[in-house]
């Protein structure tokens, strides 16, 4: 389906943009970080030195078990990874994905039969879902569209359920731009832009809490919390809902900048005053061209 | 006997000063034929040359805050981005303290990146330090001590860099660490509009300054190392000439680094100029001639080593043959300027 069939009657395109490649990296990295643990792992367990003194000592409590080693390496490291993950995200989603792909790994070794080759299993496992977790967020990415017109803003994502967000230019109150190291590298950036409704504003939330067991003698027990929140209006947007990872930033900011610009009331409404002077004057002199013309036409009619 | 004592106690100790002097040099000319290479691939590798600011940047400011938090001056405001770094001290710096933090700020680039790498050595390969074991009383000795313990240095971590295993993961972290390192050795600010001047006769000027501006830190600094050599000279130690191995070994490091990132650059630089697709050859080569060269030579010692000479070898053919003929068409046989120049010899006939 082409642009032009969103498009509102006198409505022009003004740019068509889609999220950077390295836009989402963030969540790339949950992948990537499966994906270079695969390959660290394979090394590890089949051509490292390192690893045979480790397992000796590991097989010590296992026995026969010699697979289990392994498996304990690689759920221990991804699992720490999740966590790293997860407290750096602020989404302990991140943390039971990853224990859902160990999980599914373990399961298909045990139910498939790959024990007895599970020193390759398992790194071209991690690798497989690594690369299909990059192929994934890339799809996610290239779901997005954003079409600036002169009219508005559409806005558009989402895989399975597509959704879709229209924003006119009058309506904006604010631009919330930003860019990260790698942006900056790349030059792509995320443009917010902040509505009279508060659409395109998120919270962040600081929570501190405390608990106090036991009772004292004097039956004067803290049994329970104490707790204490903060909250920090900031902009943030779904990635479907903001100009997430746009290429060449500057110019995508400028370009919203001055569509916004262009519509708000306060300047066009100068516009039309000055206008009006204009057109003022020139009735004037106009009128004060007429009067002269009839007075030499007067003085004529005299004289002769 | 006169001429001995004079040697022994004026002489001697300047001579590992100057040969760190000299490595210097080298090392900022070397920083200055990269800056060249860079600016000569902006146009392709924005990307790439960002990035390589950003890298120079951080060890700029990352210097300066080092110097601020060791002044005790504190640091009220760190900035970082791709085009500046900007660290700001919580309380202003003067006299010795201010120059000392001119001084972290001016030389630091050039040896905290370096240091990184010298921790990794120190932590995985410690083997490549040789360290003096007694002061020395000449002028010459100074400099074959000194020269002796790079050159061993230099021999070993050479030795690492073609044995390198490309199979082996943290190996090739290591590598892709010198070269991220030999990158971002000091400030490279390549950009379309350069804002600031950056280049060798900046710093020339910035050493100048420093040196001139105050001399008699400098002074404090020589009188400093004199009596630190003295002092090692009576009790017999090694400390003197440790101490300044260690900076020749930082600047070993550094040029060694430059040179890696060289060769990336120029490799960059060079595929450019071949035919898109064709450009591809030269990296594919790279891969599986290395692949190859392992499965071939497994069985052998010294299959790292010869992997990587048939690696490096294979793809500079390869590049060199591509840029030969699957170039752009219209490109003259002849370089432009020494079209030019025959235009000019048939103009006199």
């Amino acid at each position: 389906m082409g642009v032009e069939e969103d498009l509102l009657k006198d409505e022009h395109l003004e740019k068509e943009l889609k999220p950077h490649p390295l836009s989402f990296f963030s969540l790339q990295s949950i992948a990537i970080f499966f994906l270079l643990w695969g390959i660290v792992f394979g090394w590890l367990i089949n051509f490292s030195s390192y690893w045979v003194g480790f397992e000796n000592f590991l097989k010590g409590f296992f026995g026969g078990f010699v697979f289990i080693p392994s498996l304990l390496v690689w759920w221990a490291v991804t699992l720490i990874g999740g966590i790293v993950f997860s407290l750096l995200f602020i989404r302990w989603r991140i943390f039971f994905l990853y224990i859902l792909l160990l999980a599914i790994g373990t399961t298909i070794m045990f139910i498939g039969g790959w024990l007895s080759v599970y020193h390759i299993f398992i790194p071209v496992y991690s690798i497989c879902m690594g690369l299909m977790g990059i192929v994934v967020i890339d799809w996610y990415r290239r779901s997005h569209k954003y079409i600036v017109t002169n009219f508005r803003i559409i806005f558009k994502g989402g895989i399975i359920r597509k959704r879709e967000r229209t924003l006119r230019y009058d309506k904006v109150t604010d631009i919330e731009s930003s860019q990260g190291i790698m942006g900056q590298i790349f030059d792509f950036g995320t443009i917010i832009p902040i509505t009279q409704s508060g659409f395109g504003l998120g919270k962040d939330t600081s929570f501190a809490a405390m608990g106090v067991g036991g009772t004292t003698k004097k039956r004067f027990g803290l049994f329970g919390i104490f707790g204490g929140s903060r909250e920090v209006q900031t902009p943030r947007a779904r990635t479907y809902y903001e100009l997430h990872g746009v290429y060449p930033y500057k110019e995508v900011r400028k370009l919203i900048e001055s569509l916004v610009q262009g519509s708000v009331i306060v300047p066009y409404q100068k516009e039309q005053v000055e206008y009006q002077k204009e057109q003022l004057d020139i009735q004037k002199q106009m009128k004060a061209l007429l009067e002269k013309q009839l007075e030499l036409k007067n003085q004529d009619e005299e004289d002769s | 006997m006169g001429w001995e004592i004079v040697d022994k106690f004026l002489f001697a100790p300047l001579a590992p000063i100057l040969c760190i002097i000299l490595f210097w040099s080298i090392q900022l000319l070397l920083i200055e034929s990269m800056k060249h290479l860079l600016r000569k691939i902006w146009n392709k590798h924005q990307s790439l040359c960002r990035f390589t600011n950003l890298v120079g940047l951080f060890f700029q400011a990352f210097s300066h805050a080092i110097g601020y938090t060791i002044t005790k001056c504190g640091v009220s405001h760190f900035y970082i981005s791709v085009d500046e770094s900007k660290v700001e001290p919580k309380k202003q710096a003067r006299g010795a303290v201010e120059w000392v933090t001119k001084v972290f700020l001016f030389v630091g680039p050039f040896f905290v990146p370096a240091f990184l790498i010298f921790i990794l050595l120190f932590l995985g390969y410690n083997t490549a330090f040789k360290f003096a074991s007694s002061s020395f009383y000449h002028f010459s000795d100074g400099l074959i001590i000194f020269g002796d313990g790079l050159a061993y240095f230099s021999q070993k971590f050479s030795e690492l860099l073609i044995n390198l295993d490309f199979l082996n993961p943290f190996h090739v972290f290591f590598l892709l660490f010198v070269i991220f390192v030999g990158l971002g050795i000091r400030p490279l600010y390549i950009g379309r509009e350069e804002k600031r001047k950056i280049n060798i006769i900046y710093d020339l000027q910035n050493i100048k300054e420093l040196l001139s501006e105050k001399p008699r830190y400098i002074l404090f600094l020589f009188a400093f190392f004199y009596v630190f050599y003295y002092v090692c000279l009576l009790f017999n130690l090694s400390w003197y000439i440790n101490l300044m191995l260690f900076f020749g070994w930082l600047s070993v490091i550094a040029i060694i680094a430059i040179v890696i990132a060289h060769f990336v650059i120029l490799l960059i630089k060079n595929v450019d100029q071949i035919l898109p697709f064709w450009n591809l050859l030269p990296y594919v080569t790279m891969v599986l001639s290395y692949l190859l060269s392992r499965i071939l030579f497994n069985p052998f010692s010294f299959r790292y080593s010869i992997s990587i000479a048939i690696m490096i070898v294979s793809t500079f053919i390869v590049t060199l043959f591509l840029r030969r003929f699957k170039t752009n068409k219209l490109k003259t046989r002849l370089g432009i300027k020494k079209l030019k120049d025959l235009e000019v010899e048939d103009n006199w006939e």
